[in-house]
Order: C-alpha cells, then structure tokens, then sequence
C-alpha cells in the first residue's frame, strides 16, 4: 500500500468521526435560546445597502463641492477630472462591496480591487495634473506642508463616510472582515481625497498623488482593522 | 433558514439538526476540548440568531456558519492568550499542557497526531474539504481565501502528511 492511499484510508477513517451528534442538552439550550424571542426579522437588503453607500459617498463629494467649488479654470478642470476618475473608480469599488458576504470565487477580484484602484488613482491623477499643471512647486518648503491640512481633511472626511458605510454593513461578513472593511476604507478615501480637491490650493501632480494618496493608504489600514471588529457577525 | 428568518421556531430545530453535528464536530477538531467545543457551539448559534437578517437568502448556509464558527473560536483563543499573558505579567506562570509522548499504536492515531502538528492554515483546509465535505470553493470562502490558495494548501498539507506517515512507519514518532 503506497502513502498516498494509506493517507485516504485513514482520513477515511476519521471522516466516520466527524458528524458527532452534540449532547442533547446542549441541543435543548440552543433551541430554547434561540426560539424563545422568535420574530420575522427584515434587514436591509443588499441593494438597499449598495444604494445607500453610493448616496452617502456622492452626497459628500456633491456637497464639498458646492461648499469648495471654484469657477472655471485649468485647476477647476484637473478637479472636475479628479472628480470623475473617482466617480468611474468609486463605481467599480461599489461592485466589489455588494460581494461583502457572499461569492466565494470573487475574493481574487477583491484583493486585485484592494491592490490596484489607489494606484490607478493616484496614478490618473499624477497624469492629468501632470498634463495640465507644472510640476516644479511642490517640493518648495511652503507647499510640502501643504500636505498636512489637505490630508488631515480628507482623512477626516473620508473616515466619516467609512464609518457611515461600516455601520451600513454591520453584521454582514464572516468570510473576509478585514478586506470587505479595508475596501469600505478606500471607497471613503476616495470620497475625502476627491472631496477635499475641489478646496485644494494645490492640483500639482505630486501633491495630488502623494498628498491625497497617504490619505486612501491610511483609510484602507484603517477599514481592515475596524472592519475584522464590526463586519462578522 | 429562510423560514427560521421568517420567525419559524420549528424550521430552526431543523437547522439545528442539520447544521449542528458538522459544526460540533468541526469545533471538536479545532479546539481539541468537548467542553470548549459546546460553549463555541453556543456562541455561534447566538450570533447566528444575532445576525440572521443579514443572512443572504438561497446562499449555502453551512459555510455561513463555520465561517462564524471558526472567527469565534479565533476571537476566543486570542482572548485566551491575552488572559494567560496577563497571569504571566504578573507572576503566576501557567501550566504547560503535557504533550502525549506515547508512540501511536495504528495510522489513523499518527495520521490524527500528524494533522496536529501541521500549520493551522493547512490543517484546516484539509479539515474543511475531507472532514467536513465542503467543496473547494465553500472552503475558501469560509478560510476568506481563494480557491487556488485552498487547492495549495490542501496539497502542502497532504505532502507534510506523507512525511509523517514515512515517519511513523519507520517506528519514530
């Protein structure tokens, strides 16, 4: 008899173990447990989810907006670029939120999501701005700190949205917390860094990219942790 | 499940029965300790009845809940530790557990030792997909991976496996 069948044979074996019955008191005290207070229970459903996560993140990018808005100009049409990019980004991380809970075989699609809509953002971003602005103030002392109150900001922006979304979601994921909340983490970021650029000074390439891009990283690190706490049941 | 949402006491006897001995036994094999075993029982079933609204209508339910299952069992062991870290911090040292050093007398005993002896992440896909009978794809979405990373792991498992079945048959334990 070679390894491979001994090994089959004796998991064969434990497999006669492995539908224990519980103890029948144990089956009595779940039963009661969990029948004695019995009623219908509707929650909302997924679509309704979905529908208020899009609301509230688009809601907060058209309200900052009308709050920061500038009239028309080259930085005006880097913004409205930024606001569209992360409309189109904000969209797709959307689809891979209503598979919080569920289809085993999207996970692949959620890490890639995780892993490649920040780059994709911050890249377009670098591109457009690149395009459109010159690149030679950023690294000048004045404008690095820049950096600070625009990112404090749209940290801050983006982790009130996160939250809001996170609670939308309580409850719903026992399969993969962590990612369904760092994923809820960047749709926020997005939310804040798009939101704060229609008040930025500053649409140069570098600080659109690294400036507005910290704020995605530390949301996203931020989602995993608090999601792994409120997304399982 | 879907008629248990709905408030029926009865449809839930039959979850209960459906569910239970696959989720016991899953919980046996995780903790190793019948007593820890039922309590995780019971705190699963509560957050199942918990969260049983945010239950996906027509989605499998028994990876639903070892899924719940198995965060339970982490969130306790990690409390766990953090308990005996604190007895540690304050001087009273917790006992070791005796490890068993009696040679085992068949295969299914070393096979059994041998699984314990493997990382978490291989045991317990090996568990889930022969143990249990999950497939591949309910198994992944219970460890929150993918299915080539369970299809990896299972067969990295069974590799260490065959080593400690070399192993046992050589008579070393």
């Amino acid at each position: 008899m070679n390894s491979e069948d001994s090994i089959s044979e004796s998991l064969a074996q434990l497999q006669a173990r492995a539908n224990l019955q519980p103890p029948p008191e144990l089956r009595a005290r779940v039963c009661s447990r969990c029948t004695h207070d019995l009623r219908p229970r509707r929650g909302l459903s997924r679509g309704a989810r979905l529908l208020l996560s899009a609301l509230l993140g688009t809601g907060t990018v058209l309200l900052l907006w009308i709050v920061g808005g500038r009239g028309p100009d080259t930085l005006n049409a880097v913004l409205l670029g930024t606001a569209a990019w992360g409309g189109v980004l904000g969209a797709v991380l959307l689809l891979g939120l209503g598979r919080t809970g569920t289809c085993p075989a999207s996970a692949g699609a959620r890490w890639a999501m995780l892993i490649l809509l920040p780059i994709a953002f911050c890249g377009g971003l670098m591109f457009v701005s690149q395009h459109m602005l010159p690149m030679t103030d950023f690294f000048r002392a004045d404008q690095v700190w820049r950096v600070l109150p625009c990112g404090s900001l749209a940290l801050g922006i983006g982790a009130l949205v996160s939250g809001g979304i996170m609670l939308l979601w309580r409850r719903t994921d026992p399969f993969s917390p962590g990612l369904s909340g760092a994923l809820v983490g960047l749709l926020g970021g997005l939310v804040g860094s798009v939101g704060i650029g229609f008040a930025c000074p500053n649409a140069e390439g570098w600080h659109m990219g690294l400036g507005h891009g910290l704020t995605l990283a530390a949301l996203v690190g931020l989602g995993w942790l608090l999601g792994k706490r409120l997304l399982p049941p | 499940m879907e008629r248990y949402v709905d408030g029926d006491g009865d449809a839930f006897e039959q979850l209960f029965h459906q569910v239970a001995p696959k989720l016991y036994s899953y919980l046996l094999r995780l903790t190793r300790d019948r007593e820890r075993a039922e309590d995780l029982v019971q705190v699963t079933f509560a957050k199942v009845h918990r969260a049983r609204d945010s239950y996906l209508r027509g989605a499998p339910v028994i990876p639903w809940v070892l899924a719940i299952a198995r965060r339970s069992f982490y969130d306790e062991r990690r409390r766990a530790k953090a308990r005996q870290e604190d007895l540690t911090f304050d001087g009273v040292v917790p006992e070791p557990k005796p490890q068993p050093d009696q040679v085992p007398n068949d295969v299914a005993e070393s096979l059994e030792r041998a699984l314990a002896r493997l990382p978490d992440n291989y045991r317990e896909a090996i568990e889930l997909t022969k143990f249990t009978g999950l497939s591949v794809a309910e198994t992944a979405q219970v460890l929150g991976t993918t299915e080539t990373a369970v299809k990896l792991r299972v067969h990295r498992g069974y590799n260490q496996l065959r080593s400690e079945l070399e192993r046992f048959r050589r008579g070393s334990p």
